[in-house]
């Protein structure tokens, strides 16, 4: 593969997509799949952080996680900015099923058509769902 | 880019709105069952070739189970081609 950049040694990043499709606290997917972004995104790679299906309830205000003696996802989620992962994204379908608007949800997020999310899987480098 | 998507489940709903035109969905595991549900091939979007993993089929007594046209058959040896064809896979197993 050609090298764009002027120094061979540094590859370019990959466009990774992350899909969570899971609830934050009936398992431990939520939980995995976020330490998974956090580790490519301290590799340096290009993240998208993809939210689906019954995934966007993890976004939720106000959760509190010690309640039931779980860590808190939605604080795990604040650490996103600081790893330099932009692109939050949700199902805007998916949120609306669920009564749910972007202001509803603990980060910054760009709620997507099908259409744009299906583009968005196309075209990524490498795709992993949990 | 052109993707082998795998499906372990019978959710086809969630994961068929974001198979694009040109990518594969091959049904393994629990997903053979879907073939003998008729909603699967209506909402299938064109230009989208179905694989089902025999082995699945076979272990879930379905062997003899008239397949609808556009699906295929394939063994194992066929579902490393198809990884290895294809750009990347993507795979969709039960939440």
């Amino acid at each position: 593969m050609n090298e764009t950049t002027a120094d061979a040694t540094t590859p370019s990043p990959m466009e990774m997509t992350f899909i969570s499709q899971s609830s934050p606290y009936g398992g431990s997917r939520a939980q995995l799949c976020l330490d998974m972004v956090l580790a490519a995104a301290v590799f340096d790679q290009s993240v998208n952080y993809l939210f689906l299906g019954d995934g966007v309830y993890q976004l939720l205000i106000g959760q509190e996680g010690d309640r039931i003696a779980r860590k808190t996802l939605s604080k795990g989620l604040q650490a996103l900015e600081l790893y330099g992962v932009g692109k939050v994204v949700v199902s805007a379908e998916d949120i609306a099923q669920r009564g749910l608007s972007t202001g509803d949800l603990c980060i910054p997020c760009e709620a997507l058509s099908v259409t744009d999310i299906k583009a968005m899987i196309s075209r990524s480098d490498a795709v992993f769902t949990l | 880019m052109s993707s082998l998507h795998t499906l372990a489940h019978r959710n086809a709903a969630g994961v068929l709105p974001y198979v694009a035109a040109g990518d594969a969905l091959l049904l393994i595991e629990e997903a053979c069952y879907l073939l003998a549900e008729q909603e699967l091939l209506t909402t299938l979007p064109e230009h989208i070739a179905l694989y089902v993993l025999e082995e699945d089929l076979i272990a879930r007594g379905l062997d003899n189970m008239a397949l609808p046209k556009n699906a295929t058959r394939i063994d194992y040896q066929r579902f490393v081609e198809l990884c290895c064809h294809k750009d990347k896979v993507i795979n969709w197993f039960d939440k």
